[in-house]
């Protein structure tokens, strides 16, 4: 089965209950880039990569839909392997992981189409027909916060992560007090700075909140601070932002950096990479989420499959868009949060499958 | 001074040696270049290039360039 036709398409997917807001940033829609796979016995498959505006991290949608004109014309002919299509992309493009990413998902969602398998199944096995998923609060107030946190524990969710940064990082321990005060001990607890603290910061609660049990995720800017501030911290470790390839992942884990990952199917450059980090983490039981920074159904699914696989102990949870976003791309089998759980879908590849009617014609065609 | 206008230029940059070989069988023929051209509000000009060396030698590329410039420019 090889690739006949690449069609990329762009989408704009409002956000709902406007806007949203991260590390001070506020964001009211996002521009998502859609790539249908055509292989050459006809059989269809999606994919998806949607960056979360040009600042998150290193790439922008404009961005996605450049590298992929980049790389499409190469790749027609090439054998629906994920191996050999990591490597054919590898040797016509550096880097532009998220990119990559939207190729990569379409190619298991056409393996799953022509086995009859899912995704998931494609990935070494679900242990789960329902995956956990956790609630993000975004920078608010402290009575706010817990509220919230509260009123997810009451939807379903077990694990809340935290946003902070950007302010006097005297409200945020004061958030991470009145949350813990609100459902310690019913909830796991994350708190997530995005980059946004300095070493100073980022200890500083530590130490102000040593008796909270919860891990501090990406809390600095670089991988040189978070290895400065390891030793000092009262709290486990996780990297996000700067895991943005297995090297990297391959260092962290390596040299004791970190407790887990805030990992994403796109900055690693898809679910063929993901599976070595899952790997890499279960080896040496460190934990990690399933995530990625925005998308709908088709990121959304493809962040459920690659979580139902994850050993349940050592899994933080699956973050979706879902949430945020009206609507859903498939009508019919949609992925949907219920309970603070998703239910993995089950038609084969992604089992989900979009109303392309949605997205217009293909902005671009090879 | 603040920028008026910017105009993005794609010219091709054939290599004068013919082909230029770097490491696992890479070949360069041309290099497409993207010029720029900053147009101030006193109609002061200034002039930038950015030319990547193919799209496997570090992480960029031409279209890629382009792309990233129309980012900056509309957001």
């Amino acid at each position: 089965m090889k690739i006949k036709k690449i069609h990329i398409y762009q989408y704009d997917l409002p956000v709902k209950n406007a806007p949203y807001t991260m590390a001070g940033v506020q964001i009211l829609a996002l521009d998502t880039t859609l790539v249908k796979l055509v292989a050459d016995n006809g059989l269809i498959g999606w994919g998806e990569t949607c960056p979360l505006g040009p600042t998150y991290a290193e790439a922008h949608a404009k961005g996605a839909r450049a590298a992929l004109a980049e790389m499409a014309p190469g790749l027609i002919g090439t054998d629906l392997l994920p191996l050999t299509i990591h490597r054919k992309m590898n040797s016509l493009l550096k880097g532009h992981n998220y990119a990559k990413a939207a190729i990569d998902i379409a190619t298991y969602d056409l393996l799953g189409k022509a086995t009859g398998m899912r995704v998931a199944d494609i990935l070494g096995g679900a242990v789960t027909e329902n995956v956990p998923s956790y609630y993000a609060c975004g920078i608010d107030t402290p009575d706010d916060t817990a509220r919230l946190a509260a009123e997810k524990r009451a939807q379903g969710y077990s694990r809340i992560q935290l946003k902070v940064g950007g302010r006097p990082v005297d409200i945020d321990i004061e958030v991470v007090h009145k949350v813990w005060e609100t459902v310690g001990n019913s909830m796991r607890l994350a708190i997530d700075a995005n980059r946004g603290l300095t070493t100073r910061d980022a200890l500083r609660i530590s130490r102000e909140c040593s008796d909270i049990p919860f891990i501090m995720e990406q809390p600095c800017d670089t991988v040189h601070d978070l290895r400065q501030i390891r030793p000092l911290l009262h709290h486990a470790l996780y990297m996000d932002e700067n895991s943005t390839d297995l090297a990297t992942v391959i260092d962290a884990v390596g040299t004791g950096m970190v407790d887990g990952f805030g990992m994403k199917v796109t900055r690693i450059g898809g679910l063929h990479p993901y599976s070595v980090v899952r790997n890499i983490c279960e080896a040496r039981s460190l934990h990690h989420t399933c995530d990625d920074s925005w998308g709908g159904d088709i990121m959304a699914a493809a962040c459920t499959h690659m979580g139902a696989t994850v050993q349940q102990h050592l899994f933080e949870g699956a973050w979706l868009a879902q949430p945020y976003i009206e609507g859903n791309y498939d009508p019919e089998n949609g992925i949907k949060i219920k309970e603070g759980h998703i239910a993995l879908p089950t038609g084969s590849g992604l089992g989900v499958v979009p109303d392309e009617a949605l997205f217009g014609a293909p902005m671009a065609s090879f | 001074m603040r920028i008026a206008k910017i105009e993005v230029y794609q010219v091709d940059l054939p290599y004068s040696g013919g082909v230029y070989l770097l490491s696992g069988g890479r070949e360069y023929r041309s290099f497409d270049a993207t010029i720029v051209r900053v147009i101030a509000d006193d109609g002061t000009e200034g002039w930038g290039e950015s030319t990547p060396f193919g799209s496997t030698y570090i992480a960029s590329h031409a279209l890629g360039t382009r792309a990233g410039i129309a980012e900056t420019i509309t957001f």
